[in-house]
């Protein structure tokens, strides 16, 4: 309503906005500021560092020009003309990644790898299943719908043990490809209902007389599928496989049972979560890797916002 | 170009027919309207014809083949929606191939349509827009343009004008009436406005409640409306229905304080009626002539003098309101009557367009 | 007959939601039943199973830490149902009013509800470490509420609330979101009309804006309910030590002395609170 706020009501109103965004933003700013402090600042309640300190993010990303203790035999060998330059790296290299330190990059490489493979499935078959919940008439459509929407909200803390148990009966839990398959599979099963949601939900909004045009046009349904509703879903199948992603980017629970003893292959949580329980006063370290680790999704989210926002269906059809 | 059949098609939702066993033959060629109010059941016959809804009982033929069975996509049909459905992430060229992209169309030919029809909806300076950069007329010919390029057996239009305003629907509504004269290919036009029905259509189907009420040419349907519903439906003002009963003992039949002589109507047989009998009158609005500017006065009914209630001008004409015992009627009265409210009036009729109808089943007795 | 189309319809239905619908069956279906009959057994980690009855039931039902465990669950659940409805209404409230850069702040306040759990919780950790945190910092330096420094997520009794918080600022957003879209669709009229009829900020909120919102803040309940009662790793990373029952299972079934089948029969009365809820939600919300 057009009245003239007064001025308490402009106080109250920034002072009330202020402290939200405090609330809010005040844990990210406290790890930020943290993973730049040096050990002796920690203590400090200032945000702001006394000195600005890097060494965590570079041991993480391995910009540490470190230090390799060589063994005076290795030094000597090295010396000889007759290696090659690459052959001299290849073997400091050895010595190197025997080197006591966190591997940072091979741990956000699994997580992403399994991350954009979950995605991606998911997003893939949700988008079959939810347009045949969505849009197509057969015996039981109700009931499968229902089943997804009760199993979209059954956690998975509650299927641990008989998918654990499963992956032992079957064999796939002995052995570290059977793992990953058994991990990847559980992933898609628990993004699936929400992507199959989400999508749904989608698709009732798309006016059902764009795939009938495109069937008077002469294409199939499965082929106006492609043609029309894929094309012209996309933001919402960015934003459904950002959901995803993070669902999976995010997951502790299945990794840590599945993955306990294949080390190399612990995805960011068990990682972080491994490094934040074995080792005492670490703090730069472990707030650079949670700054590293929420960076990919904060540019996910940023992108599959403007798509969002670019809007899906806006002009086809009559307003 | 084909002729379009449908046989005793019948359409239910839930038990209940929505489309009660229709019969139409649409020729080769010929611009059809289907008209009717909503819920009539035109709608549904046309997606029915587009494959878009199951057949429950019936046939429809396309160029002599059923198509019952075949799923839209291979009906060779085009169609221009009411909502336009134009694909919102395609370019208006994109939209306008996309049906010859799937026919395989050489690329030559493609261009040389494309070009066609942009010309004809004038589209030319539009192709490279995307849907929600136009305005909705420029929608509505891309509609029309996606649909017009191709070489369809038939073309469909669900209530294409339904969504424009007053004045560009009245402009598109003589663009198709042209584009139609020149293909001379086989249209069938849904709506729900009786002036497009009329002004468009070589055959009007009026269709109520799941039936064809009447077939036949724009002005057969408007002269002769066979019943009390088409009678009201086409013709804008609304046909005067006025109450009347038949007086056998003097063959005249009686509207409150007028009497109409049976004798002047061609084509009533007085056998047909029986004394007392309810009827309604019918005479349009347009019908009426001031006495003063009558042509053939002599053969016409002339109604006593009546007063004039309400003048609603309309520029070059006026509706004209007055009283037959208790129901209002209309005249419509061109620029020389010079009247006002209060002043006497006189009216005449040819009793050619006086219409006799039975006041219970609503069907015609002249 | 036409038949024939509708059937072709049908059976592309199928089809898509065939390879969808089979791995639900395969991955969830199938191991709810599954659940229930290891529930039965004893369990060991590679697969061997003795019978055992409803002795696991049992155990279950004369277990002091299940019914420990059963308080902080509804602890758990009462605080951060209650937070995050009431901080979620409020900041919808807040941030509908017009100032400047409003688009910016509702942007800025999502930050918790998108960032994965495991980026933030170790800075919630250090917020309140005992040595370092600016909690203790400011409770006992600056305004002298406690005598000494004191390892808050350390204790069970105090890290639920800890983790109570954590979970209400990692999700108001959503409850944010939910009831600000239902607020910019009150037509403007009715407040117009409220006003015109004499009442005043307040009269209108509770008589115009309140029922207006019953249905999305029921949705807000419930779904909180719905995800809190199946929350994990919020809880685990942050304080393992606050043990609400998807932890007390975690526990029993993969650490100290494993014990897979009693885990199944915990898991299996979950299921049966999850199912009223969800029952609930969809008679009550998805029907409303």
């Amino acid at each position: 309503m057009a009245v003239k706020r007064s001025l308490g009501y402009k106080v109250l109103l920034f002072l009330a906005v202020s402290a939200l965004l405090l609330f809010t933003l005040f844990p990210f700013v406290q790890i930020l500021s943290t993973s730049l402090k040096h050990q002796v600042d920690w203590g400090n309640p200032s945000l702001i560092p006394t000195v600005v300190n890097f060494e965590a993010y570079k041991e993480l990303l391995g910009l540490t020009s470190q230090e390799v203790e060589l063994p005076e035999t290795i030094k000597i060998m090295l010396q000889n003309p007759a290696i090659s330059e690459e052959q001299r790296a290849a073997i400091i290299e050895k010595f190197k990644s025997n080197a006591d330190i966190f591997p940072f990059g091979r741990y956000t490489l699994n997580t992403f790898l399994l991350s954009m493979a979950t995605a991606l499935i998911s997003t893939a078959l949700a988008t079959f299943a939810a347009y045949s919940l969505a849009r197509l008439d057969y015996r039981g459509r109700s009931i499968f719908s229902n089943t997804v929407m009760f199993v979209y909200m059954v956690g998975g803390v509650l299927l641990m043990v008989p998918l654990y148990q499963m992956a032992v009966g079957i064999g796939l839990a002995g052995h570290i490809t059977g793992t990953l398959v058994s991990l990847l599979l559980i992933y898609v099963v628990q993004t699936l209902p929400v992507a199959i949601y989400m999508l749904g939900n989608y698709f009732r909004t798309i006016p059902k007389s764009l795939e009938e045009a495109a069937m008077i046009d002469g294409y199939s349904r499965i082929e106006a599928i492609f043609t029309i509703i894929i094309p012209l879903s996309r933001p919402m199948l960015l934003t459904v496989m950002f959901y995803c992603f993070v669902i999976a980017w995010n997951e502790y629970l299945f990794a840590s049972v599945f993955l306990k003893q294949y080390h190399d292959f612990h995805t960011l949580p068990l990682a972080l979560q491994t490094l934040f329980s074995s080792k005492n006063a670490i703090w730069d370290r472990i707030m650079a890797a949670s700054m590293l680790t929420l960076l990919p999704v904060l540019i996910a989210f940023t992108l599959a916002n403007r798509y969002i926002a670019s809007g899906g269906t806006a002009g086809g059809v009559k307003e | 170009m084909a002729e379009v059949r449908l046989k005793q098609l019948v359409k239910r939702y839930d038990k209940q027919e929505i489309i009660k066993g229709i019969d139409l033959h649409v020729q080769d060629g010929e611009f059809v309207v289907l008209v009717g109010p909503s819920g009539c059941g035109k709608s549904t016959t046309l997606r029915m014809i587009a494959g878009l809804e199951d057949i429950n009982a019936g046939t429809i033929e396309i160029a002599g083949r059923a198509v019952n069975d075949l799923q839209p996509h291979l009906r060779n049909i085009a169609m221009v929606f009411q909502n336009y459905a134009l694909y919102p992430h395609k370019t208006v060229k994109d939209n306008i191939l996309f049906g010859l992209r799937k026919s395989k169309v050489s690329r030559a030919v493609m261009d040389d349509r494309l070009k066609q029809v942009a010309t004809m909806l004038q589209l030319e300076e539009l192709l490279n827009r995307k849907p929600a950069d136009l305005s909705g007329g420029q929608r509505q010919r891309v509609a029309m343009g996606r649909a017009l390029v191709r070489d369809a057996d038939v073309f469909l239009f669900d209530e294409p004008l339904s969504n424009l305003d007053a004045k560009l629907r009245h402009h598109m509504r003589t663009e198709i009436a042209r584009i139609h004269q020149n293909l001379k290919t086989t249209f069938i036009y849904v709506t729900h406005d009786q002036v497009e029905a009329m002004t468009l259509g070589d055959r009007v189907v009026v269709m109520w409640d799941g039936e064809i009420e009447q077939m036949g040419t724009p002005m057969d349907i408007y002269l002769n409306p066979v019943n009390t519903f088409v009678a009201t439906f086409i013709g804008s003002p609304s046909m005067n229905l006025i109450p009347a009963t038949y007086r056998e003992s003097n063959g005249m039949i009686v509207m409150a304080d007028l009497e109409l002589p049976m004798e002047l109507l061609p084509g009533v047989h007085t056998a047909n009626l029986k004394d007392k009998q309810a009827l309604y009158v019918g005479i349009r609005p347009d019908f009426f002539e001031d006495v003063h500017y009558a042509s053939e006065l002599e053969a016409y009914w002339k109604l006593p003098e009546r007063t004039i209630e309400l003048i609603e001008p309309l520029g070059f004409d006026k509706e004209v309101s007055f009283s037959i015992g208790d129901q209002f009627v209309k005249a419509r009265l061109d620029l020389r009557s010079d009247l006002q409210a209060g002043n006497a009036l006189g009216l005449a009729v040819n009793p050619e367009r006086i219409l006799v109808f039975d006041r219970d089943n609503g069907m015609r007795v002249n | 007959m036409s038949d024939r189309i509708v059937a072709q319809e049908s059976r592309l239905g199928y089809r898509l939601l065939a390879p969808a619908f089979l791995v639900i069956v395969l991955l969830i279906l199938y191991p709810i039943m599954f659940n229930l009959y290891l529930s039965f057994f004893d369990v060991q980690l590679d697969g061997n199973k003795t019978w055992v009855g409803v002795s696991n039931y049992l155990k279950l039902l004369s277990d002091q830490t299940f019914y420990h465990s059963l308080g902080t669950t509804l602890i758990y659940l009462a605080g951060t149902v209650v937070g995050t409805t009431v901080l979620g209404l409020a900041v919808a409230l807040l941030l509908n009013e017009e100032f400047p850069l409003r688009n910016l702040v509702r942007g800025l306040v999502l930050l918790p509800y998108f960032a994965p759990v495991i980026s933030v919780v170790f800075g919630w950790q250090f917020i309140f470490d005992p040595v370092n945190g600016i909690y203790n910092h400011v409770m006992v330096e600056e305004l002298g509420l406690m005598s000494e420094r004191q390892n808050v997520i350390g204790e069970p009794d105090s890290a639920i609330w800890v983790v109570i918080v954590f979970d209400v600022w990692k999700h108001f957003p959503i409850a944010f979101l939910l009831i600000l879209a239902k607020l910019q669709s009150i037509p403007k009229d009715q407040y117009e009309a409220a006003a015109i009829d004499g009442y005043s900020a307040w009269g209108r909120f509770i008589h115009v804006t309140l029922p207006e919102l019953r249905f999305v803040l029921g949705t807000v309940i419930l779904l909180r309910l719905i995800w809190n009662l199946n929350r994990f790793e919020d809880v685990y990373l942050l304080a393992p030590n606050v043990e609400t029952l998807p932890i007390y299972i975690y526990y029993r079934a993969f650490t100290g002395v494993i014990d897979q089948g009693f885990a199944a029969a915990v898991a299996v009365v979950q299921l049966v609170f999850l199912a009223g809820l969800i029952w609930l939600y969809v008679r009550k919300v998805l029907k409303w």
